[in-house]
């Protein structure tokens, strides 16, 4: 039984084709940019700016960077001031959006640069940079993190070794057993960090009573406070996500497992650490900048957003990702051209001093400096090195 | 009910076949940024597709693309990694693997009724990312790389996925046209029935399973190359499970070229339109989906169909109101007297 | 592995049979698979927060008015926004209640901020010492709430009228309707039911762990995985697989170690799906 005409059918399917049609000349149409002309030039990224991360203090940094640029008539390359286009999109903390759009902002928007995003994402996208051919500058990715790969991807950020260093000298300080009790996300980077800090704990002396790997996600820590506790480990290094830490601290407090210093790498950063209460001093926290350093641009930076960001790490994110962006454009203007390989190859020639100090790159990467800080009544302060330092407190959240 | 042969269509095939060698010429034209787009375009639509044909045509509505989508582009990456052989293989490898990861589970799958399904295909996808996160030779949580260089890319790359996507409609026109497509639906629409009438229901069910298990995998393997870097949170994530409902539910299942419409207005209308807009995007893809299946709770297709026949003018004959498909039967669920009604055009 | 270990576990699953508790009446009775279910967890946490964090109330205190505003605002989304799109196809509700997830974790975003937020209180990080056996007190507090609601929720299933209008409602709507039963309002009532036993779950998360406007995900799978191993239709076996899952979690740590956790519940959970399909503890034709 048939009771639709062909004809309806056909108007139909032309309907749609008239539709599809139009959403692919809408995007041809989207070509614009290019590297050559004297046009804007394009930097993109893609930031999980909603979901399990959010990274608006670091997108702030690229922002400020990039408006002061403008501000100043632009980015000076081969003698013509040409003026910057940020494209910030969000990929709602999603690999496979982070991907697509990485891929978008290059072949579509013809970006000629890329920054980063944080963590895993930036892993991710050195694949995307390789792939594409387009540099890529990152930060919150530990140098020793970022994998050996074909060289579009430029990492400047603090090392694990210097915050492991920092926090062991901080530890030879206090009176403990110098046993520790470590704990990883399982994933690559868990693994990474487990054994750079284990391995240079060693070296100062320290022994790592037990290790334990837990996957994202994990609310029940009880396996690992028992080996906390069996061990008598009096030093915890606990790498995990905030959320984790969150269940952890409330359940060593609960079962009485009182490690004397304790210290939440990626995860003990958040400003939410402060909604722990009392739990959560004494924790410590290791910090790519703080006000009390004398690094560059502080003033200006505390002045700016202070109020938006009242703790240290963020306002450390604002230094970070306005370091990237001075780093990138710096690059962008010694060019020549402007164009994706010039400015990777004028990345590796960066000698300048930025919002986190000295930068030159060696195998792609570039260290800048680490700080050990204290949580304590909402606030982090500079602990270690004793420079601009406040004096160490107790762990009084767990004891 | 009664089972009757299907007359067979000519103009559909020949509508497929045009629209591929169109879009596979595309692939030398077009600029790159349009071809990259073009390729994730494909791909979702290859994967919706296969979904569509599952639960639009057999009634099982999986939750487990992502499965299949991994295995597939694992498939092929370790295959281009651990082995000197070139991408070819790695393309026959992909759906080959999926077809036969869904075998295995079949057993199991099958044997789950109505929602269960959705749920037990939901775990095999959580449990495979889980696997591939502690798998160190597949690179566990950080994934592997794709020798860039030994895949396509651009035009050709774009001529592949193209390729996909046809052999998933081609799949999806066998299933609405033929003989299997109409047994299949008997199952959909009343098991004990159809069993009663003699259709073989597992055999027929498995036979749907495989080769849209095979079509996703193959999608994977073409999201392996055009992503290089793969990793479990990626491509094995639950976001390819609930694009392909989304995209189908959407567009209109259990039609032809609703997945077609899903895709562009998911994908291209949604996520990518909004991918600027932060926190507003989560509202305004919050508000259309509900928006759409609220108020074409058939899909947008089946709606655009219906206006489309609206503004033409009146069908002449009886039966106006509720059109009724050649199969005999309804082949959607009943509507209401508020919603639109389904000429399954194409 | 140690009997501490093992508690944690045993006590642990109590919160998974809560969360599982709401998505597996909702499935059950209106056939819906729910995928805001982890948003109204999450919800109640962020409404107790109001009271808990900006009032100083006790998380225990605020936890039924949280339970009572969830259900509250559930109410209507069932009756004019997801019932009638029951009616249409089965996916259609499926992605509304997606599109709903997504509003949410906006809303949350918005109103709250991307921060984690815990709920703060004494029980949170005391513990308690039971033959020996240390255990954390909020998870006490946790399990026997979940006990009390579990059997709350069996009474008026089966003791009251409208718990027979809503089993008669789930067996066969089409009979319950010409019985005289409103099957619509029986539908949000059970839809608002769920998201206060949702919300009960969400605040005792909170104050146990923490959550952020993107933490209903984990959420909702913990909730399938405690509906697939139940199975349907049976209160008593939500509890008994909150606790199963919690008890599997601690045992596959404590033998394989924490990275292969993932795989060992899920591929379990597919296990019992394919062994029996009706649920681990579940009788083939239950009621």
């Amino acid at each position: 039984m048939r009771t639709a005409r062909p004809s309806l059918r056909l108007a139909c399917a032309a309907v749609c084709a008239a539709l599809l049609a139009a959403g692919c000349a809408g995007n041809s149409t989207s070509s614009a940019g290019s590297s050559s002309d004297t046009g804007p030039i394009v930097i993109g990224t893609s930031m999980s700016l909603s979901g399990a991360v959010v990274l608006t203090s670091i997108k702030d940094g690229y922002q400020l960077a990039v408006d002061q640029a403008n501000a100043a008539g632009g980015v000076t390359v081969d003698g013509v001031k040409r003026k910057v286009k940020l494209v910030v999109l969000d990929n709602r903390s999603d690999t496979n959006t982070m991907v697509q759009q990485v891929r978008s902002l290059v072949l579509s928007d013809h970006a000629v640069a890329l920054l980063g995003s944080c963590c895993q994402q930036n892993i991710d996208m050195q694949g995307q940079a390789d792939a594409l051919k387009v540099p890529l500058l990152m930060g919150a990715l530990p140098v020793e993190l970022l994998p050996k790969a074909k060289g579009y991807a430029w990492d400047s950020f603090q090392s694990l070794a210097d915050g492991a260093d920092r926090f062991y000298e901080l530890a030879a300080t206090t009176s403990t057993n110098k046993k520790i009790l470590m704990v990883n996300t399982n994933d690559a980077q868990g693994k990474a960090t487990g054994e750079l800090w284990g391995g240079l704990g060693k070296k100062a002396g320290f022994t790592v009573a037990a290790s334990k790997a837990v996957p994202g996600g994990t609310t029940d820590f009880s396996d690992v406070i028992q080996a906390g506790k069996s061990t008598g480990a009096q030093i915890l290094i606990a790498n995990m996500t905030p959320p984790d830490c969150f269940a952890m601290w409330k359940q060593m407090k609960a079962l009485a497992y009182k490690p004397k210093l304790a210290i939440g790498l990626q995860c003990a950063q958040t400003p939410g650490w402060s909604s722990l209460g009392a739990l959560g001093d004494g924790t410590l926290v290791q910090l790519n900048w703080t006000d009390s350093a004398g690094l560059p641009d502080t003033q200006m930076i505390v002045d700016k957003f202070a109020k938006k960001y009242p703790t240290l790490n963020d306002l450390g994110s604002v230094a970070l990702g306005y370091h990237e962006t001075q780093l990138l454009l710096d690059a962008v203007s010694r060019s020549g051209d402007a164009t994706p390989a010039a400015i990777n190859k004028a990345l590796a020639t960066t000698d300048m001093s930025s919002a986190l100090g000295p930068v030159k790159f060696t195998d792609n990467k570039s260290t800048t400096p680490s700080f050990i800080g204290q949580w304590e009544n909402g606030r982090i302060q500079q602990v270690w090195p004793a420079k601009g330092a406040v004096p160490l407190k107790s762990l009084s959240g767990l004891n | 009910m009664t089972l009757t042969t299907v007359p067979r269509r000519w103009w559909p095939t020949s509508a497929l076949l045009l629209a591929t060698v169109v879009c596979f010429a595309l692939g030398g034209v077009l600029d790159s940024g349009t071809l990259d787009l073009g390729v994730t375009l494909l791909c979702y639509l290859a994967i919706a597709q296969a979904w569509n044909i599952l639960a639009g045509f057999g009634g099982l509505v999986s939750l487990g693309s992502a499965a299949f989508v991994a295995t597939g582009g694992y498939a092929a990456a370790l295959l281009l990694v651990h082995t000197g052989l070139g991408w070819p293989l790695a393309v026959v490898a992909a759906p080959v693997a999926a077809m036969l990861l869904s075998l295995l589970l079949s057993a199991a799958l099958l044997r789950l009724r109505g929602d269960y399904f959705s749920i037990g295909t939901l775990a095999v996808a959580i449990a495979l990312q889980a696997l591939i996160r502690n798998w160190a030779w597949a690179g566990g949580a950080s994934g592997v790389t794709v020798p860039a260089d030994a895949v396509p890319s651009g035009g050709n790359l774009f001529q592949l996925a193209v390729l996909v996507a046809a052999l998933a409609m081609a799949l999806t026109l066998y299933a609405r046209y033929s003989d299997f497509g109409l047994r299949l639906a008997a199952i959909r629409d009343n098991e004990p029935a159809a069993a009663g009438l003699g259709v073989a229901v597992r055999r027929h069910q498995l036979a749907a399973l495989l080769p849209t298990s095979g079509i996703t995998g193959l999608a994977g393997a073409v999201i392996a190359f055009q992503f290089i870097v793969i990793s479990p949170d990626g491509v094995a994530g639950v976001a390819w499970s609930l694009n392909a409902v989304l995209m189908t539910v959407v567009g209109g299942t259990g039609t032809i070229l609703g997945p077609v419409l899903g895709v562009a207005v998911v994908y291209y209308g949604l996520t990518r339109g909004l991918q600027s807009e932060q926190t507003l995007s989560l509202v305004i893809e919050g508000v259309l989906l509900i928006g759409i299946v609220r108020f074409a709770p058939q899909g947008v297709w089946p709606l655009l169909c219906w206006a489309t026949r609206r503004l033409l003018g009146p069908r002449p004959g009886p039966g106006t109101g509720r059109p009724v498909t050649d199969r005999g039967k309804k082949d959607e669920p009943a509507p209401t007297a508020s919603e639109p009604v389904a000429v399954d055009a194409v | 592995m140690s009997l501490d270990v093992l508690a944690a576990g045993i006590l642990a699953g109590g919160l998974y049979a809560l969360i599982g508790l709401g998505i597996s009446l909702v499935f059950g009775v209106l056939g819906l698979m729910n995928l805001a279910h982890g948003e109204l967890v999450i919800g109640g946490a962020y409404l107790a927060s109001l009271l808990v964090v900006d009032a100083g109330w006790d998380p225990l205190v605020a936890l039924p008015l949280a339970m009572a505003a969830m259900a509250l605002i559930a109410y209507p989304l069932q009756r004019y926004l997801l019932t009638p799109l029951l009616r249409g196809s089965k996916s259609a509700p499926l992605v509304a209640t997606f599109g709903l997830s997504l509003l949410a974790q906006a809303l949350f975003q918005a109103a709250f901020g991307t921060h984690p937020k815990a709920l703060p209180a004494a029980y949170a990080d005391t513990g308690l010492s039971v033959l020996g056996v240390r255990v954390q007190t909020v998870y006490v507090i946790a399990f026997g709430l979940t006990v009390l609601l579990c059997a709350a929720t069996h009474l008026a299933l089966t003791r009251t009228r409208a718990g027979s209008a809503v089993r008669a409602a789930s067996a066969d709507p089409d009979t319950a309707a010409v019985l005289g039963i409103d099957v619509n309002r029986v539908y949000a009532v059970t839809f608002a039911g769920a998201a206060a036993l949702a919300a009960a779950g969400g605040v005792l998360t909170g104050v146990a762990q923490s959550f952020t406007p993107s933490s209903g995900l984990p959420l909702l799978l913990t909730g399938f995985a405690v509906m697939a191993l139940a199975g349907i239709g049976s209160v008593g076996g939500v509890l008994a697989a909150g606790v199963a899952l919690g008890v599997l979690q601690s045992v596959s740590v404590g033998l394989f170690g924490g990275g292969w956790r993932d795989v060992v519940v899920y591929l379990a959970f597919f296990l019992v799906l394919a062994v029996r399909p009706q649920g681990l503890f579940r009788k083939a034709h239950a009621g």
